[in-house]
């Protein structure tokens, strides 16, 4: 992993097209502004994970049925 | 003419309007990018979101049907990444999880999916105000 030091206000460039600047530190908070194109998803990683371990938990084969709860079905 | 056949599903002939592509796919499953959305009365109110060239279904909501109060907050960009700068043609869907005990069934509310039906573009977004909400909403709460 490369590792730099940076200062509020200050940035970092990856490629040629997307930027990363420091906007606020405060205790243990860092708010980071990010410039990038369109088609460059940004995700907060751990939200990231947590939504592709729950789709993967939902993906069904196309053969499997629908078994409904009874107390669904009639609250219905 | 391609089809689809599903266990509880008759064989659907498809038409390019009833085609929706994911250009990004969805976390975990990059490389599926076309889905149809399939109904059966004996689901009702779920769907199935089927993808086209693999044998990957997901079993889908309406969530305001679940959660009537449900206010999802999705970024600009996102709907923009959808052609759709406006919401108001958009279906909105959640994905629900169905385990082997369905009684603990949960549906996703912090990514729902949105889906462009005039243009056939879909993707999966993380909401703005995710803090509120959580991936795992229980179908059937305790009694």
């Amino acid at each position: 992993m490369l590792v730099l030091t940076r200062r509020l206000d200050e940035s970092i460039i990856i490629g040629d097209n997307i930027e990363i600047k420091v906007l606020e530190v405060s205790g243990e908070q860092v708010r980071l502004g990010i410039i990038a194109p369109k088609d460059v998803s940004i995700y907060r990683k751990e939200l990231y994970e947590k939504i592709k371990e729950v789709n993967i938990a939902s993906g069904k084969t196309k053969e499997e049925r629908l078994v409904l709860p009874l107390k669904f079905k009639e609250r219905r | 003419m391609e089809a689809v056949k599903s266990s509880s599903y008759e064989v659907l002939d498809l038409k390019p309007e009833n085609i929706f592509t994911f250009p990004e796919g969805i976390p975990g499953f990059e490389k599926v990018k076309r889905f149809v959305i399939l109904t059966h009365p004996q689901e009702t109110p779920f769907a199935r979101l089927t993808a086209l060239d693999y044998d990957l279904c997901f079993f889908v909501v309406i969530p305001w049907v679940i959660c009537p109060d449900y206010k999802p907050d999705i970024d600009e960009e996102d709907l923009k990444k959808i052609d759709s700068p406006s919401n108001e043609e958009i279906l909105i869907l959640s994905i629900v999880n169905i385990p082997y005990d369905p009684k603990e069934s949960t549906m996703n509310l912090v990514a729902p999916l949105i889906i462009n039906t005039k243009k056939g573009l879909g993707r999966q977004v993380i909401i703005n105000n995710f803090k509120e909400y959580t991936p795992k909403f229980k179908l059937w709460q305790e009694e």
